[in-house]
């Protein structure tokens, strides 16, 4: 049995503990908003925060969850009011959409470290992956939330 | 009207309703203008039911368009707002049924940048259409003159008299009406939505995680699966070992295929861990194929026996005639060209999930084919057509890859063999290794230059593998005087398919870049090589111009850079790439990407532009560093590790210069883009170092960004 705090709440998953954080969110846990892109953490559309860090949960097992505070995309704000939505959606981000759960968790990671980065800190943090070729907008986005922060 | 006997894609009520149905819809406050619409369109049969009103005032448009984040449902719900004269938020989409009249040519499929282009005319006549006859449905209510009534944002008002109704009060009694023969089209100035850059149709759920895909159904009792197929095209399943991994927990039973072995589980990642345990044995098929051997019977196929797809019936004369012209010239210019085989790389990977039971087989899929699928499928369990229901669910990136149906199949066929609902999703490495590839290609353009430096005719010869399109690879939007194209097929046993741009993504990259090597053969610019080339096609100079000048062409640029031009006219779009490059040894710094484009009507400002941002990244992420290559009959690249997509840090902006011509045929956003990157970065790269690369990816040539 693991414990640990999912989006606020208290959980307690009776699984293998090698089973990758993704599957459990996922499958066991119902918070699909974390997605499945290639399984080896190349892609980062599973992205989540573990303690307040970007954490690529495809490749990240259940046990080192244990005892930490995990936050999906689900509860990274109530009703899309993290600095980061707004701007993803001032700035008509997605596409497709897949891959963008992952790209605003990761950052929203970027800008709790770095809240004014530059462009070589978003390509040096923003690694995932959009097929689409939203990267553009991405960047702006997040220039964009960092200054509303500001 | 005939329905299908079970055309169902959605629980909800049925958007093709025939004339019981229809006034059974009709006592329930919801109905189609059927009628109207059915009616107006009895002359060419294309006009069809497209809106549904409620007494609610909701205006439902019966969409064709699958959502792959490509925004056509948007740009579909603009036309149709404009002409029927109602507000933004009153519209929601709903998916057709398959069945006519929502078929594209016998198919209801989201590809082709048609999605815009079919319907334009279609959706504002429907929209028109439904506006005159709601109007009259008011002015015989009030006994007053159709001309003294307005309609805006859903209401019909007598202004004379101060009354109004909206058009939920007034839909019943519209579609009970006459149509206009020849309904009112809005003129431009009249528009509210067209152009504008109207936000995209589900955004808000794209970013809080709440949008669902496929991968994301979640159905009660459904099992999970996954899979493993055959790693060698076309090898059989041999032998597998069950017990290990019927012992990982949660696994529930393996299912033999002839090609594939798939395990069913109580969660994905049981499925995906029994899939590790299986430790199959395949049979292979003769002979082996290898990257190398490929190009080869390429080069040996090359303007072979074989060669056909000659666009004229007098080819043969043409050809020959070119070919004396090319041999007696003084001066000529030939160059062959070699691409590689291409993955799509949708991030969704595969899935699909299927319920078979004895009365109907219902499958939700993220599907662009559901005319296709609903038929494989049948096929594949030997049952009617009409037993099977396909939920279209959102597609987490289509790009061709989910024209296919074989990922609904299967999950229909494992379904066939659970009791209950399965899903089956596909790990990267499936996805990656079992795709339908963009063909591999080798093409060749000759031509003899006249004294001035121009083409006096132009022949290309290619050769793909299980293709013989050969689309894009003629002259327009230029000018080059007699032109023949020669395509050969060489079979081989990778399964292929159409890849964003499809043919274009070979053809465009030989021929601008040939274009750029005549130039320099003449010694002229390539700006004003491409400006003769075009002579008075004065609507796709306006957009080559507009490239040049955004890019600044004439203006001196920093030692070590270069600029590149390329051109497309096809899907009804002209566009004109331009790229400046740094070169730094072998590290290439994209200094711009401009792209400028004429798509005849810009539905949505927004939505265009971010299909040319996106669509040229994806050009030049196949440009510069993808490839998929083959060993043993096996595709070498398994995951993301090998297969290199363009990233954040490797991704410049890209500037749209969008340019419209009102009186053209609209044309389409979604593949125009990305074809021009290629060539004109190669194009690029000679203007800065003088090096002429001829082949993709240009990582393979030891380039990289």
């Amino acid at each position: 049995m693991t414990s640990f705090s999912v989006n606020g709440r208290a959980v307690r998953v009776d699984r293998d503990p090698q089973t990758p954080l993704l599957w459990v969110l996922r499958d066991e846990l119902g918070l699909t908003g974390t997605k499945y892109g290639c399984g080896i953490a190349a892609c980062g559309a599973c992205t989540v925060h573990v303690n307040g860090e970007a954490v690529r949960s495809c490749s990240f097992p259940l046990r080192a969850a244990s005892g930490r505070t995990i936050t999906t995309i689900e509860g990274l704000s109530a009703e899309r009011s993290h600095p980061l939505q707004k701007a993803w959606i001032a700035q008509q981000v997605p596409q497709c959409g897949y891959c963008q759960s992952g790209m605003i968790m990761a950052a929203a990671a970027l800008l709790k470290a770095v809240p004014k980065p530059t462009d070589a800190d978003i390509d040096a943090a923003m690694t995932n992956l959009c097929r689409c070729g939203t990267y553009g907008r991405i960047r702006k986005a997040i220039h964009q939330a960092a200054g509303d922060r500001a | 009207m005939k329905l299908a006997p079970s055309p169902g894609v959605s629980a909800r009520p049925p958007a093709v309703i025939d004339r019981r149905e229809f006034f059974t819809w009709t006592a329930g406050g919801v109905f189609l203008l059927t009628t109207s619409v059915a009616a107006a369109a009895a002359s060419d049969g294309t006009i069809t039911p497209w809106i549904r009103i409620g007494s609610n005032r909701r205006v439902t448009l019966i969409s064709t368009v699958s959502d792959m984040g490509q925004g056509s449902r948007t740009g579909q719900i603009q036309i149709l707002a404009d002409e029927l004269d109602v507000a933004w938020d009153m519209v929601s989409v709903e998916m057709a049924p398959d069945a006519e009249p929502y078929l594209d040519e016998g198919e209801l499929l989201t590809g082709g940048s048609r999605s815009i282009r079919i319907r334009y005319d279609l959706l504002r006549r429907a929209g028109a259409t439904a506006r005159t006859q709601l109007i009259e449905a008011a002015a015989r209510r009030w006994g007053v003159q159709a001309r003294e009534c307005q309609a805006s944002l859903g209401i019909v008002r007598h202004e004379a008299s101060r009354r109004q109704l909206t058009f939920g009060d007034l839909a019943a009694e519209a579609a009970s009406l006459p149509p206009p023969t020849d309904p009112l089209l809005k003129p431009i100035s009249a528009r509210t939505f067209i152009g504008k850059s109207m936000p995209m149709l589900g955004l808000e759920d794209k970013v809080c995680g709440r949008a669902q895909y496929g991968i994301d159904l979640r159905l009660p009792g459904m099992k999970r699966a996954s899979l493993r197929q055959s790693p060698v095209f076309g090898g059989q399943l041999l032998a597998v070992n069950e017990a290990p991994a019927l012992s990982v927990v949660g696994v529930r039973s393996v299912i033999r295929l002839p090609d594939a072995v798939v395990v069913v589980a109580d969660s994905t990642w049981a499925a995906i861990n029994g899939v590790r345990e299986l430790r199959p044995s395949w049979s292979t098929a003769a002979p082996l194929l290898d990257t190398a051997n490929i190009t080869e019977r390429l080069r040996a196929a090359y303007d072979g026996p074989t060669a056909e797809s000659a666009p004229k019936e007098n080819a043969a004369a043409l050809k020959g005639s070119l070919r004396h012209d090319f041999a007696s010239s003084r001066r000529r210019v030939e160059a062959t060209y070699e691409l590689p085989f291409l993955s799509h790389c949708a991030l969704e990977p595969m899935n699909a999930t299927a319920w078979v039971t004895p009365a109907k087989i219902e499958v939700w899929a993220p599907a662009q084919a559901q005319t296709a699928a609903r038929r494989d499928i049948a096929k594949a369990l030997s049952r009617p057509v009409g037993d099977v229901i396909l939920h279209t669910t959102l597609l987490g990136g289509g790009f061709g890859r989910r024209l296919k149906t074989d990922y609904a199949v299967l999950a229909a066929v494992v379904a066939s063999k659970v009791d209950g609902p399965v899903q089956l999703v596909w790990t990267r490495e499936e996805d990656l290794t079992h795709d339908f590839y963009r063909p591999a290609g080798l093409l060749t353009y000759r031509a003899a230059l006249d004294s001035t430096g121009l083409p006096t005719g132009c022949e290309a010869i290619g050769a793909t593998i299980n293709d013989t399109a050969f689309g894009g690879s003629g002259p327009a939007p230029y000018t080059l005087g007699p032109f023949v194209a020669t395509q050969t097929n060489v079979g081989a046993n990778i399964p292929i398919g159409a890849w964003r741009s499809v043919d274009a993504s070979i053809t465009v990259f030989a021929k601008e870049s040939f274009i750029d090597e005549c130039a320099t053969a003449a010694g002229s610019d390539p700006l004003d090589y491409r400006r003769r080339l075009l002579g008075d096609n004065h609507r796709a100079l306006r957009v080559l111009n507009a490239a040049a000048e955004t890019i600044g062409w004439s203006h001196p640029h920093q030692p070590g850079h270069g600029r590149g031009l390329a051109m497309l006219e096809a899907w009804d779009t002209i566009v004109a790439h331009a790229i400046e490059v740094h070169v730094v040894d072998t590290r290439l710094r994209i200094v711009r990407i401009v792209v400028a484009a004429d798509c005849g009507t810009v539905v949505n400002s927004g939505l265009a532009r971010a299909q040319f941002e996106g669509g040229s990244l994806m050009g030049l992420s196949a440009a510069v560093g993808e490839a998929i290559t083959i060993s043993g009959g096996q595709v070498v690249q398994k995951n993301f590790d090998s297969y290199d997509l363009l990233t954040m840090r490797q991704a410049p902006p890209v500037e749209v210069v969008l340019l419209e011509t009102p009186e053209a045929k609209i044309g389409g956003v979604g593949e125009p883009p990305v074809p021009g990157v290629a060539p004109a970065l190669a194009n690029a790269i000679f203007a800065a170092t003088g090096r002429r690369l001829r082949k993709l990816p240009l990582s393979s040539q030891g380039l990289s960004l």
